[in-house]
C-alpha cells in the first residue's frame, strides 16, 4: 500500500493509529508555520483538524481520486491555504460592520471549494512550458519588465511583454476550457 | 470573444502590478463596475496573482454552485465527519499530554512562567543585585556585526526591514520579515538573524530560538552566531542554566562567534 493510500484510508476510517501517525509526523510543521504567521497553537490545532475533514469530504463527496504529490506536500499546502484564508477572513470581518453569521460547516464547505479552485489554477499553471511558467511567475510577483529582460535574457522589454501576454493568454484559455472552471462559477 | 477580452489584459495587468497612478486606478475601478466582461477577466487575473501572493485568498472571487455547497455542508454534519472529529480531538489530547514541548507553548502557562520568573527575579534582585539576567542581557544585547540586507538591489523589502530593525521598530521589522518569508522557501541565514532578533525583542522566545537553531544548522559562515543569540534568548528569559550550556558550546571552538566574550559572560553567570 502506498503512503498516500495508507493516510487516505486511515482518514476515511477514522483510524486512530493512522491519525496519530499523521499528528506526530505533520503537526509540528503546521504549528511552526502558523506560529510564524501570526497564529497560535490553538489555531494550528483548528487548521489541522479542518484539513483532515476537508480531505475526507473531498474523497467522499468530490471524487478526489488520488493525490498526485506526496501526502505530506498536499496536506501542508492545504493547511497553508486554509490559514491564509483565515487570516484574510479576519481582515475582512474587521472591515465590515455587520458580521455575517455563518455556521462552521458552511464555512468549511466554501473553504473546500476555494481550495479546489486554487488547485485548478495551480494545475493549469504547471501545464505550461517551463519558460512560460518562469516568466509568468516573475510577472505575477510584480517583477519589473526591465528585470525580467535581465533574468530571462530577452533582448528588449517589448519581447518580454509579448512573451508574458502570450503565456498568460494561453493559461487563461486552458483554465476557461476546463469543465471545473464553469462548474465553480456562478 | 476571447480575442476581444485579451485587449483588457494590459490595463488589468497594470492595475494588479501597481503600475497605475491614483487617478488611473480610480478610472479603472469605475470601468470595472460598468463592464461585466472586464470584471470577469479581472477576477481571473486576481486569482492568478493569488498563486504567488500569499497574503491574499480567493474569497468572493467566484461563486460556487449552491447545490455543491449544500452537499458539502451536509457531509460536514454527518456522522462520519463527527466520528473523525472526535477521533482527532481524542488524539490531540493524548498527543498534548505526551508532548512536553506543547506544554510550554501554551500561552497561559508561558504567562504564568514568565510571571513566576519575574517574581523570582525581583526577589533575587533585592537580595543580590550583582549580575541579574536582565542586566546582563541589556549589557550584551548590543546587536553588532549584523549582516547587510541592502546589497540585493531588487529586494527593497529586506532593506526596509533592516532599517526598521535598526530604528528599534521591532514589531514592524518582524511583520515585514515574516511576510517576506512566508513562501516557505528556505530562509537565507542573514535573514534568519534579523527575524530571530526581531522575535526576541518582541519576547517571542520559542520562535526566536527556532530561527537561531535553523541558523546553527545552516552551512553559513556565520552559523555560530546562532549560538550566541540563542544564549541571549535564554538569558533574557532568565533561563541561566540553558544559557550556560549554550555558551559552553561556543567555548568549544575558538573560531566561534563571541568566543572571548562568551567566557566573560559565562564567568558572570556561574
Amino acid at each position: 500500500m502506498s503512503d498516500n493510500t495508507y493516510y487516505i484510508q486511515g482518514i476515511l476510517d477514522s483510524n486512530e493509529n493512522v491519525i496519530t501517525d499523521i499528528y506526530i509526523r505533520f503537526f509540528p510543521k503546521v504549528v511552526k508555520f502558523i506560529l510564524q504567521n501570526n497564529g497560535q497553537q490553538v489555531d494550528a490545532e483548528d487548521i489541522f483538524q479542518k484539513v483532515l475533514l476537508q480531505i475526507s469530504a473531498r474523497i467522499r463527496i468530490r471524487e478526489l481520486q488520488t493525490i498526485n504529490s506526496t501526502f505530506e506536500a498536499y496536506f501542508f499546502t492545504a493547511c497553508k491555504n486554509l490559514w491564509r484564508r483565515e487570516l484574510n477572513k479576519k481582515k475582512r470581518v474587521t472591515n465590515i460592520d455587520v458580521k455575517e453569521l455563518v455556521s462552521e460547516e458552511l464555512d468549511m464547505a466554501h473553504a473546500l471549494l476555494e481550495q479546489e479552485r486554487w488547485e485548478l489554477f495551480k494545475e493549469k499553471l504547471e501545464k505550461l512550458s517551463d519558460n512560460c511558467k518562469e516568466i509568468l511567475t516573475l510577472f505575477l510577483k510584480k517583477v519589473s519588465y526591465a528585470d525580467m529582460v535581465k533574468k530571462m535574457s530577452y533582448t528588449t522589454e517589448t519581447v518580454a511583454r509579448q512573451r508574458v501576454f502570450k503565456c498568460k493568454a494561453k493559461l487563461i484559455k486552458i483554465i476557461k476550457a476546463d469543465d471545473r472552471f464553469d462548474k465553480l462559477k456562478l | 470573444m476571447d480575442q476581444n477580452r485579451e485587449t483588457y489584459h494590459d490595463e488589468i495587468d497594470a492595475y494588479l502590478r501597481d503600475e497605475l497612478s491614483l487617478e488611473e486606478k480610480a478610472l479603472f475601478k469605475k470601468s470595472l463596475q460598468k463592464n461585466p466582461e472586464l470584471l470577469e477577466e479581472f477576477r481571473i487575473h486576481q486569482e492568478l496573482f493569488l498563486q504567488v501572493d500569499e497574503s491574499g485568498w480567493t474569497h468572493q472571487l467566484f461563486s460556487p454552485d449552491k447545490k455543491e455547497v449544500a452537499e458539502l455542508e451536509t457531509y460536514f454534519r454527518s456522522e462520519e465527519a463527527l466520528k473523525l472529529k472526535n477521533t482527532i480531538t481524542k488524539i490531540r489530547t493524548t498527543y498534548n499530554r505526551k508532548n512536553a514541548s506543547s506544554f510550554f507553548s501554551n500561552k497561559t502557562i508561558i504567562s504564568i512562567l514568565v510571571a513566576a520568573s519575574i517574581a523570582l527575579f525581583v526577589v533575587l534582585f533585592t537580595m543580590n543585585s550583582d549580575d541579574s539576567s536582565e542586566e546582563l542581557y541589556a549589557q550584551y544585547s548590543q546587536w553588532e556585526d549584523l549582516p547587510s540586507l541592502t546589497s540585493r538591489s531588487d529586494e527593497t523589502q529586506l532593506a526596509n526591514g533592516q532599517h526598521l530593525f535598526e530604528e528599534n521598530k521591532f514589531e514592524e521589522s518582524y511583520n515585514l520579515f515574516t511576510s517576506y518569508n512566508d513562501d516557505n522557501s528556505k530562509i537565507k541565514p542573514s535573514l534568519l538573524i534579523y527575524i530571530g532578533l526581531s522575535a526576541l525583542e518582541l519576547n517571542k522566545y520559542e520562535e526566536a530560538i527556532s530561527y537561531f537553531d535553523q541558523l546553527i544548522q545552516s552551512d553559513a559562515v556565520d552559523q555560530s552566531k546562532g549560538y550566541w543569540y540563542k544564549a541571549l534568548a535564554y538569558l533574557k528569559q532568565d533561563k541561566r542554566e540553558e544559557a550556560i550550556s549554550v555558551l559552553e558550546i561556543i567555548r568549544k571552538n575558538e573560531t566561534n562567534y563571541k568566543y572571548i566574550t562568551s567566557k566573560e559572560l559565562l564567568d558572570k553567570l556561574l
